[in-house]
Order: C-alpha cells, then sequence, then structure tokens
C-alpha cells in the first residue's frame, strides 16, 4: 500500500504547486522574524566590535598562544564527549524504547534528569560529591583505601582534572542525545526491525544493523549538537576545568569579555565569527553524511512497536540504566540537597545542624520568588515558540530542498557561534532602547533566548522532520487536506515526540541561562540566572543547592509532563495509517 | 595611590578647606544633611546601584538609609566585567539606569569620565570632610581591604598559616591550596602585579611549581576552605569569609604582608543618573560618621575617613597601592610566571 502511494505522489504534487503556498508563506513571514531578531543583534555587534576593519584585531586574536591551548583542549573534550555519550545516549534511548528493558512511563523520564540541572548545580553537585578532600563519596572511599595500608594521594583523584572534566561533560550531554535519539526511535516503523528479528538477527545485530542505522538522522543530529554544545558549555569548564589549569574555549572567550576592563569585545566577536564558520561547515557535513546514507521514516503503516526482547538480558540492562541514573543524578542531587540543609558545605554532615533555613531565606524574598516564575514563564513561552518556530521553518526547508535548504539550515545555527553575553549585549542596544524601549522588561529576555536556542530546536525539529517520510503527507494531500490541515493532523502529530523532545531540553537550559541574564535580568526583571550569577560570586554553596534543588523539582515536573504527554499517540497514528 | 592625579587631589583640599574651614578637624557627621536635597531625594523616592559588592553589604545599608529617609534603594550586582559591559550598553543607548557606581578599581571612571558627575562639596557635602587623597574628580575611595589569604582552623592551626606572600612557596603546601586566578578581576591582577614589583618574577615561578588548584571566585574559594577542600585560599578578600565566619565554620582571614596590598572600593554619581538626588542624598549618608558606622557594623571594613578606627572600622592599614594601570604584555607575562596561564 504504501509503495504505490509513494509511487503516485510526484506528479500529483507537481500538479498543485499552489498548495504550498501558504505554509510557504508562513515560513517566508518566519523566516523574516528570525532574520531580524537574530541578525539585528549580531549586525550591531560586528558592526560595533569590528569595524571599522582593523587587521591588527584580527591578528593578536587568532595568534594568541593561549587561544591555541584553548582550542586544542576543546577539540580533546568535544571529542570525547561525542565518542562517549552519543553512544551512551544512543544505547540507552534503543534499551528503553524497543525493548522491554523498559518498565511504565517512569524509565523513559530517567535518563533525563541530569537534563533538569543547570550545568552549574550539576557541577557543584559533583565537586560535593567526588572532591577528594571533602567529597561525600570520595572522601570515605579514599580514607578506606588508606586504612587497609594502601598509600594514595588524594590529589591524584582530583575531580579538577582531564578525567573529572570528561566525565562531566558526558553526564551532562547524554540526556541531551539520548531525549533525540528516544524520540526518533519511538516513531520509528518497527517492520524492519521485526523482519531481522524473524531471519534470526541477534539482538545486539539488530540494533548494530537496523535500528541504529534507522535513525541516523538522530545520530547525526546528536553528534553535531553534542560538538556544538560541547565548544559552548561554560559552567562546567570555568569551576572544574579552570581549577585543573585546562583552558578551555568558552572560558576563554567569557574572560576575554569579563575578566577585563574595558572587555575584549572585539577578540570575543572574532572568534564568534570564526565559529559561526566552523559549525555551519560542520552542519552541512553533517547534512552531507546523513544524505548521502539515507536512513528509515515513519511510513504508512501503523506504529506501534513489538518491543524486543532481551530475554536474560533484560534486567542486566535496567540495572545498568538503574546504575546510570543512580550515579549521574541520584547523588549529585542528594548531596547538593544535603548541602542545601546545611549552613555551608562541610563533608561530615551534623544532623542537629540540618535546616530549612536556605529554603525559607529564597522563599521568603520576593526577588527569588519574581525570579522563579519569571524564569519558569520565559522558559514555556521560549521552548514552546522556538520549538514551533524550528518545526515550521524545518517543514518548509524540506520543502523548498536544495541550496535554500542548506540556506536556512546555516542562519538557524549561525547564534550558536556568538557568545551568549554577546549576543545577549546586542540585543540590549538593539531592542533595550529606543525606539522599541524593551529594557527592564521579561519581552527583552523572552527575544534573546528565541534567538540563542533557535539551534538547539531546530537540530532537534529537523532530524524529527527527516525521520518524517513523505507517505502521509503525500496521501493526505491526494485526498484533497489542506496544507495546514496536513500540517496539524498528519505532519505535527508525527513530529511531536522529536519536538516535545528539543521543548524539554529547551525549557531546562532557559530555566538556567546565566549569560543573557547578566546583561538583560535586573531587579525589575529578574530571573534565575541573575540570582545564580549573584550567589556564585559573592553567596554560599549552600544558598547555591537550595535553588539547584528548586530548579530540579521544577524541572522535572514540567519536563516529565511534557515528555509523558509528546509520546506518539499509536491508535491515531493507526488510524491515520490505516493499517493494523 | 598612582591613579590620583595630584592637582585634582590639591583642587580638592583647596574646596574642602574652602567649604569647612576650620571644622575641617571634626568628625565628618558635623556635617548636616541639607534639607533641600532631602526634600528632593524623598520627591525622587528611590535609587539604584550598580555594584560588584556583595549584597551582605549593599542591604543592610540600604534598610538603615530608608528608614532614615523613607528613600527605597535598589542594586544590580555583577562582577565588574559584566557589570561594566551592562552599564556601558545602557550608557550608549542614552538609557541609563544606574545613579551610582560602584566597582573596586578606578579605571572605568577614569576611562569614561564623560559618563560621570563631577565630585563637589556643592553637590555632596560630606565630601569636604573626606580625606583629600582618597577623592579623584569624579569618584571617592569608600574602603580599602588588605589582600588575605583565607584558612581552614581545622587543618591549619592558627600561628602555622601562611603570614607572607613568600610563605606560599613552602614545599609543605605543595598540591594543598587553591589559587584565585589573578585574571579574574583588575584587583586580582593588581595584587599579582604588586607582588611581584616585591618579590621579583623567580618568586611567581616558585609558586607555579607548587601544584595548586585554581578558583575563578573568591566566595567559592572560602567555601571549598571552609569545607577542607583545601588548606587555604589565596589571594582573596576578608568579606568572602564574612558570611561563613558568621555561621562559625571553621576559617579563619590572614592579612598578609610582604607586601601588603591595598585594594580600594570606588564610588561614583553618575552623569545622566535618573534620580540624582537620591544618589547624592545616599552617599552624602553613606559619608556620614552615622554611614560609616553603619557600614563598620556590618563587617570588619577599613573606611578611609576614619583611619584610625575611631568609629568602629578597621584601621587604614599601611600597604601598597596597587597599580590598575599594568601594560597588557605584562599582565600575560605575570599570569605565565605563576601558571595561570600558557
Amino acid at each position: 500500500m504504501a509503495g504505490g502511494v509513494v509511487a503516485a505522489t510526484p506528479s500529483l504534487v507537481e500538479r498543485r504547486p499552489v498548495r504550498r503556498v501558504p505554509i510557504l508563506i508562513a515560513a517566508g513571514l518566519l523566516l523574516l522574524a528570525v532574520l531580524f531578531i537574530v541578525f539585528y543583534p549580531i549586525g550591531i555587534i560586528v558592526v560595533r566590535a569590528i569595524f571599522p576593519f582593523d587587521a591588527q584585531l584580527w591578528v593578536t586574536t587568532l595568534t594568541a598562544p593561549a587561544l591555541g591551548v584553548a582550542v586544542r583542549n576543546t577539540m580533546i573534550i568535544a571529542a570525547f564527549t561525542t565518542t562517549i555519550s552519543v553512544p551512551l545516549g544512543v544505547f540507552f534511548a534503543w534499551l528503553i524504547e524497543r525493548t522491554d528493558a523498559r518498565w511504565g512511563a517512569l524509565s523513559r523520564l530517567l535518563p533525563v534528569i541530569p537534563l533538569l540541572l543547570p550545568p552549574v548545580a550539576m557541577a557543584i553537585g559533583w565537586l560535593f560529591l567526588a572532591d577528594p578532600r571533602a567529597g561525600f563519596l570520595a572522601r570515605p572511599i579514599i580514607d578506606g583505601i588508606q586504612a587497609i595500608g594502601i598509600d594514595v594521594d588524594p590529589s591524584t583523584l582530583a575531580i579538577q582534572s582531564w578525567k573529572g572534566l570528561i566525565f562531566l561533560y558526558v553526564l551532562w550531554a547524554v540526556p541531551h542525545v539520548y531525549v533525540v535519539a528516544a524520540a526518533a526511535f519511538s516513531g520509528l516503523d518497527p517492520s524492519l526491525e521485526e523482519a531481522a528479528r524473524m531471519c534470526g538477527k541477534g539482538r545486539m545485530r539488530c540494533f548494530w544493523g537496523v535500528s541504529l542505522p534507522a535513525i541516523r538522522h538522530a545520530v547525526g543530529a546528536s553528534v553535531l549538537l553534542c560538538v556544538i554544545s560541547s565548544i559552548g558549555l561554560y559552567s562546567i569548564a570555568a569551576l572544574l576545568g579552570s581549577a585543573a589549569r585546562i583552558d578551555i574555549l568558552s572560558v576563554y572567550i567569557y574572560r576575554l569579555l569579563n575578566f577585563s576592563y574595558p572587555p575584549k569585545t572585539g577578540q570575543a566577536v572574532v572568534l564568534g565569527l570564526v565559529l559561526m564558520v566552523v559549525i555551519g561547515s560542520i552542519w552541512l557535513l553533517q547534512r552531507k553524511i546523513a544524505s548521502r546514507t539515507g536512513h528509515a521514516t515513519i511510513g504508512g503503516q501503523g506504529l506501534r512497536p513489538n518491543l524486543l526482547a532481551l530475554g536474560g538480558w533484560k534486567w542486566p540492562a535496567r540495572i545498568l540504566i538503574v546504575l546510570y541514573v543512580l550515579l549521574t543524578s541520584v547523588l549529585p542531587l542528594l548531596a547538593l540537597f544535603i548541602v542545601a540543609l546545611q549552613p555551608f558545605w562541610r563533608p561530615n554532615i551534623v544532623f542537629a545542624n540540618l535546616s530549612f533555613d536556605n529554603f525559607a531565606e529564597f522563599a521568603s524574598s520576593a526577588s527569588s520568588r519574581a525570579a522563579i516564575s519569571n524564569s519558569a514563564m520565559l522558559a514555556i513561552g521560549t521552548s514552546t515558540v522556538v520549538v514551533l518556530v524550528a518545526g515550521l521553518m524545518a517543514i518548509a526547508a524540506k520543502q523548498l530542498g536544495g541550496t535554500r535548504e542548506k540556506f536556512l539550515g546555516v542562519i538557524t545555527k549561525m547564534p550558536t557561534a556568538i557568545p551568549h553575553i554577546v549576543f545577549a549585549v546586542g540585543v540590549l542596544v538593539a531592542f533595550g532602547f529606543a525606539p522599541f524601549y524593551l529594557s527592564g522588561g521579561w519581552f527583552i529576555l523572552f527575544l534573546c533566548y528565541l534567538a540563542v536556542y533557535l539551534p538547539s530546536a531546530s537540530i532537534a525539529a529537523e532530524s524529527s522532520v527527516q525521520q518524517v517520510g513523505n507517505q502521509l503527507v503525500e496521501a493526505s494531500r491526494i485526498f484533497g487536506a489542506s496544507p495546514s490541515r496536513t500540517f496539524f493532523r498528519v505532519q505535527l502529530p508525527l513530529i511531536l515526540p522529536g519536538l516535545a523532545a528539543g521543548w524539554a531540553s529547551i525549557f531546562a537550559l532557559v530555566l538556567g541561562e546565566l549569560n543573557a541574564a547578566a546583561i538583560l535580568s535586573g531587579p525589575r526583571n529578574p530571573v534565575i540566572g541573575y540570582l545564580i550569577i549573584t550567589l556564585f560570586d559573592n553567596g554560599t554553596y549552600s544558598q547555591l543547592a537550595a535553588i539547584g534543588s528548586i530548579i530540579g523539582v521544577v524541572s522535572a515536573i514540567t519536563v516529565s509532563a511534557v515528555l509523558i504527554f509528546g509520546r506518539p499517540k499509536y491508535g491515531r497514528s493507526v488510524a491515520i495509517g490505516g493499517g493494523q | 595611590m598612582s591613579h590620583f592625579n595630584p592637582l585634582l587631589a590639591a583642587g580638592a583640599v583647596a574646596l574642602t578647606l574652602a567649604f569647612t574651614g576650620s571644622a575641617s578637624a571634626q568628625g565628618i557627621g558635623h556635617i548636616e544633611q541639607p534639607d533641600a536635597l532631602i526634600k528632593a531625594a524623598q520627591k525622587e523616592g528611590k535609587f539604584m546601584i550598580y555594584t560588584s559588592a556583595d549584597e551582605s553589604q549593599t542591604k543592610p545599608l540600604f534598610a538603615a538609609f530608608e528608614k532614615k529617609f523613607g528613600i527605597k534603594g535598589d542594586f544590580v550586582r555583577f562582577p565588574t566585567g559584566p557589570l561594566m559591559q551592562r552599564f556601558a550598553s545602557e550608557a550608549d543607548g542614552r538609557n541609563v539606569q544606574a545613579d551610582l557606581l560602584s566597582v573596586s578599581s578606578p579605571i572605568p571612571y577614569e576611562d569614561k569620565p564623560e559618563w560621570f558627575a563631577d565630585l563637589t562639596p556643592q553637590a555632596v557635602p560630606n565630601l569636604a570632610k573626606w580625606p583629600a587623597q582618597w577623592v579623584a574628580k569624579n569618584h571617592f575611595t569608600w574602603t580599602t581591604e588588605i589582600v588575605s589569604l583565607a584558612y581552614n582552623t581545622d587543618l591549619v592551626p592558627k600561628g602555622t598559616q601562611p603570614t607572607k606572600w613568600t610563605d606560599l612557596t613552602d614545599p609543605k603546601w605543595k598540591g594543598k591550596f587553591l589559587l584565585t586566578d589573578p585574571q579574574v578581576a583588575d584587583n586580582y591582577l593588581g595584587w599579582l602585579d604588586a607582588v611581584e614589583k616585591v618579590n621579583g618574577m623567580d618568586f611567581l615561578k616558585k609558586i607555579s611549581v607548587q601544584d595548586y588548584k585554581v578558583t575563578q571566585s573568591g566566595a567559592s574559594g572560602a567555601q571549598m576552605v571552609a569545607a577542607g577542600a583545601h588548606l587555604f585560599n589565596a589571594p582573596t578578600f576578608p568579606s568572602f569569609s564574612n558570611v561563613l565566619i558568621a555561621k562559625q565554620a571553621p576559617i579563619a582571614v590572614q592579612y598578609m604582608s610582604g607586601p601588603s596590598v591595598l585594594s580600594p572600593r570606588d564610588y561614583g554619581i553618575v552623569k545622566a543618573a535618573p534620580q540624582p538626588n537620591a544618589a547624592r542624598l545616599f552617599l552624602n549618608w553613606l559619608m556620614s560618621d552615622e554611614g560609616t558606622k553603619a557600614t563598620c557594623a556590618i563587617a570588619a571594613y577599613s573606611v578611609t575617613s576614619d583611619p584610625e578606627g575611631k568609629l568602629g572600622c578597621i584601621p587604614v592599614r599601611d600597604g601598597m597601592a596597587m597599580d590598575f594601570k599594568v601594560p597588557e604584555a605584562r599582565k600575560q607575562a605575570l599570569a605565565k610566571a605563576i601558571g595561570v596561564a600558557k
């Protein structure tokens, strides 16, 4: 049935090109709005920072010896993070979405728990656990080893090291990979896997030979996401990398802007422009590789998958997932919570000294309460709008194809290359004053977040859209559905799991965003990032841990709801596909 | 203070003498808050400070000021870099939000004098009584702090802690201390410049092989020391440890010598301040005896108008003034020598 539909559609579509027009007009208008929001601030920054052209600025920036070291270290981190996180995240997604290792809706949420904490809180949580002299976990272990007569120098086990840095980058990246891969697995037509199983392929061969190639786009998107995010991640690098004297590019750029007066904005913009070219090239390369190799798509058949029976491996797989969650999420959250109850971080837990004072102090502050509600509203608004925009643009790009698709793909990735703090300065200058006068309000933060999180949403949306085949869309058109009806009744439900995954990631990222908040937030429009920066520089870890715990709870409730809501509606899929 | 113009200082002295006459030997608090200024400020009803000072310092002062005058203070608090990014963007966009700026460096006031109002006794009457060596054209030094070392009192018994900078090179501390990255702010870099001038590059190179860890924040450094993750953290400032000491954490502060390096905190009034009168009144109050006592009741500060500590402040110590205009090449050489940059 499906094959017939696919064979018939091209000519029908060619005969009725007018049907693409409304979506393309909507996408065109959106594109103009996005271009304005993204490129007007970037243009202002570039003009202010590097015009009139000064060759010396470029030479000084690009020949600095410290830059070479930072770039090398960043490449090492990005390579290790991607190499470890992508297989791990994809494997967990496969286990939970395609095998009987999952148990109930809860198991789908477990691997994303680390996503619910801002990276700065996660890094501090791990510091509480793994510092060799004061960590809740590391210190008893080292004391135990020394007690049995083995001489071990605590410094050699410091988390402030290459090993610790890569470990935390991986912990942070795995859930981002997981949400993209899980969305792809959940929408994947199970017939190929079932056919492979019927042909006698083993479980792992089924994974390697069938399931994995079928979600190639999602894997490619995950690699892209990992590389780009690793380059941009600041908090972990600043807290643990700098402690070990490992310079990372994000910290290098941050230092140009924050650690001297006047800030070296020109150098930061030059590096941002170079990064734009690098990231754009990586994206094009990933697209080229993905398009050459092909992938499976959601077809016209129903999508209720028969979960692969792991047999004797089911419980070891479950234990692996639980162990992962325990090590990556439960323990650091527990550490954060304990320190939030302490007056200050101390390795010995004195129960008499534990109290909810830090939470009470937080709750009693009107500014803190406003920050929580502002951040929650901004996170919901930003993630919803940016994901819908990215989804629509991804669909339009797929319809346009060719150079125009590449153009759309590249411009939606460009904000990644500009450090948030630089971008925020551009947004403040562009929209803060005449004629817009948005400074000091929530809408200016919203505009900034829309632009800076467009790349993440775009990567998730493209992955979902590429995963959806043309059969159902063409069938809908053949049966006379309007393009908008096709979009809302066919395409949107099919890409919804991928968009929901992107939504969840962006919600958590907005909730803990720091750098744009430093420029655009203030007493009149406080957000959580504003509080975190203030506490990071002058508060106590206990106060920071209290905020981290609160953010964790808010994120957990919201993201869980969305991921459960965003699951594929198999019944509806069956009805649309007309099969099973 | 090498950054002060002697002509300006002389001018300030002349203004001071002209304005105060024989009363100059008296306490600062003898100058009344002018009624006209109070009325104008109360009409504005509020003011905003952009500051890099910690909020434990700012909030109690605002509360005391609001109680006395019914004028509410608000503040934006960030490290100097992002604070000035924000301030500069608003100033360039002619949409200034700040009435006052307070940072631990004179550079912003001197680099962009057009952003700040001239400080005169006509604008801020108590300025007339402020020691002339701490007053410049558009800013004045309010407090000074000695660059310090914070140590864990459980792990380093009192009396055995380092007391002078050269003690950091002792092999017994190898791998056990936390260095605040001097590149994070002008006043840490000022410390690095000062200790090199006294002890030489070889001293920095000896520190670089001590296998220390690095922190980018004095607040984080103090907490890691209190937790016992490191024996001590330096360079730092007492204000980072005050909150922990109040919570009975095992941490203490050692004022270091060889050299004792002074870090100033400056104040200036923004020229395009939306609430200029409230800003002037707050500054005038801050410079009064009452304001000085309120400041020193919060924590152990040295207020420059109370050099002998008669109002409850820590006496202003003799020390080496920081040079805030260290050339870029020297900054890089110093950071490389101490091992925080490649």
